[in-house]
């Protein structure tokens, strides 16, 4: 009997520590494009969880800075944040209002997560660039996260095969050969055959620069993942290496 | 000479003519208090200055005839609320777009609520005068908003409680069912 049951606990905690390491925040505007001047509301979620397996979801804390960087300049957007649950786990959600033309780039940076299971705080700065009316031309702008993901492919407008190329910047100067992970947020149509089509790994160039053909329609998240050079504090005070991620969401259309 | 000429300007017309191709014409506008304003532009953002607008109503009377400042940018002050308005851009060589718009005081930017002209507002002594209902339809709104969105926030945490909820119930009711088959024998 006692065997069994540990047996039953074992599963149970085995998918979990196989989680462990596609750890992605999500930042998913309610569309990518906005085409029609009298639809302008945008819904954001903000969730910090596993895209590929949908889930489970991990607490987040009160981010420490979520904004938009559009044609009208910086706004503060914390104000606009509300708690919701996501797995029974803290998220947020916002809601936001386009008010003229241009590209609308919703950063955010999350309290620090700490991971015990790996042993390191990790911080995953989440860009996501809405094309508010066609009106804009700066969706390469910064948004001066420690670790960001440059686009050079447009980040919207993008179809099923397409080809997303990016510049990793680690305090302003390109990573070579830094780690990207990639994920697909997965709606359930999608068994991964094995863990390593969960996470598709892919490394920068000598020049920092990535690419990565996109084969399925929906939202691809690009985690460029660097070691932080400084230790970082975990909750109980003590001195732990952190994990910087640069992250950013593209939405892929089938060509139909 | 004159082939390298000639390729040259092929080159040149061959650079020059996609920039062209992508200058989509459109238009944006949105009420804002009793005002629609609004831009007009190309694809990419660049400001379509040069362009005439004609704002009409429902029924395509034609109600003004607007010039955008070097922006592209336009501002027309509404007659009244209700009605359906339709702006029309245009281009001297041929570029043509359209937008209808229903002014939503769901929509309207809190903060020109405070910028409307107050002689307007003070003419509210009629309680059904259109500016000061659309006031009160704006304030509403406003204050409604917050709430709307607790209370989405509410459902996602009402959820789960049920669903614990229902564990609740089935072990519950199982517990008592054990119960009952355990004490029968007994009695």
């Amino acid at each position: 009997m006692r065997h069994s049951l540990v047996i039953h606990l074992t599963w149970l905690i085995l998918p979990v520590a196989l989680n462990v390491q596609a750890h992605f925040q999500e930042l998913i505007p309610s569309k990518d494009i906005a085409t029609d001047p009298n639809d302008p509301e945008l819904t954001l979620d903000l969730t910090f969880t596993h895209p590929m397996e949908r889930g489970p979801a991990m607490p987040m804390g009160e981010p420490v800075q979520f904004g938009v960087l559009g044609p009208g300049g910086r706004e503060d957007l914390r104000e606009s944040l509300t708690q919701r649950l996501q797995d029974g786990q803290p998220a947020y959600r916002a809601r936001y209002r386009l008010k003229e033309p241009g590209d609308y780039i919703f950063y955010l940076e999350p309290a620090p997560y700490w991971e015990s299971g790996e042993g390191r705080m990790i911080v995953h700065d989440t860009k996501v660039v809405v094309d508010g009316f066609g009106g804009g031309e700066s969706w390469d702008a910064e948004v001066g996260f420690p670790v960001e993901i440059i686009p050079l492919t447009r980040p919207y407008g993008l179809w099923t095969g397409n080809l997303f190329q990016g510049l990793v910047k680690y305090k302003g100067q390109p990573v070579p050969f830094a780690t990207v992970e990639v994920e697909w947020r997965n709606d359930g149509s999608v068994t991964p055959p094995a863990d390593a089509f969960v996470t598709q790994v892919i490394k920068t160039d000598a020049h920092g620069v990535f690419a990565y053909a996109m084969p399925r329609a929906g939202w691809w998240g690009f985690a460029a993942l660097v070691e932080a050079d400084q230790p970082m504090k975990n909750p109980e005070g003590k001195e732990v290496p952190g994990e910087l991620g640069g992250l950013i969401w593209v939405y892929t259309r089938d060509m139909k | 000479m004159a082939y390298r000429r000639l390729a040259i300007l092929g080159i040149v017309l061959v650079l020059a003519s996609p920039a062209v191709l992508a200058h989509k014409l459109k238009l944006f506008a949105q009420t804002e208090g009793n005002w629609i304003r609004g831009r007009v532009y190309f694809v990419g953002g660049s400001a379509a200055a040069g362009t005439h607008i004609e704002v009409r109503d429902a029924e395509g009377r034609l109600l003004a005839e607007l010039t955008p400042d070097t922006e592209g940018r336009f501002g027309y002050r509404m007659q009244s609320a209700t009605t359906e308005y339709q702006l029309i851009a245009s281009t001297g060589d041929g570029h043509r777009v359209a937008q209808r718009l229903t002014p939503n005081p769901l929509l309207a930017d809190p903060a020109q609520t405070h910028a409307m002209d107050p002689s307007e507002t003070a003419s509210g002594a009629n309680p059904l005068d259109p500016a000061s209902l659309m006031l009160i339809e704006q304030t509403l709104a406003r204050q409604t908003q917050p709430l709307a969105e607790r209370l989405n926030a509410l459902e996602d945490r009402i959820l789960l409680q049920d669903i614990l909820g229902g564990i609740g119930y089935i072990l519950g009711l199982t517990g008592f069912a054990l119960w009952w088959r355990c004490r029968r024998p007994q009695s």
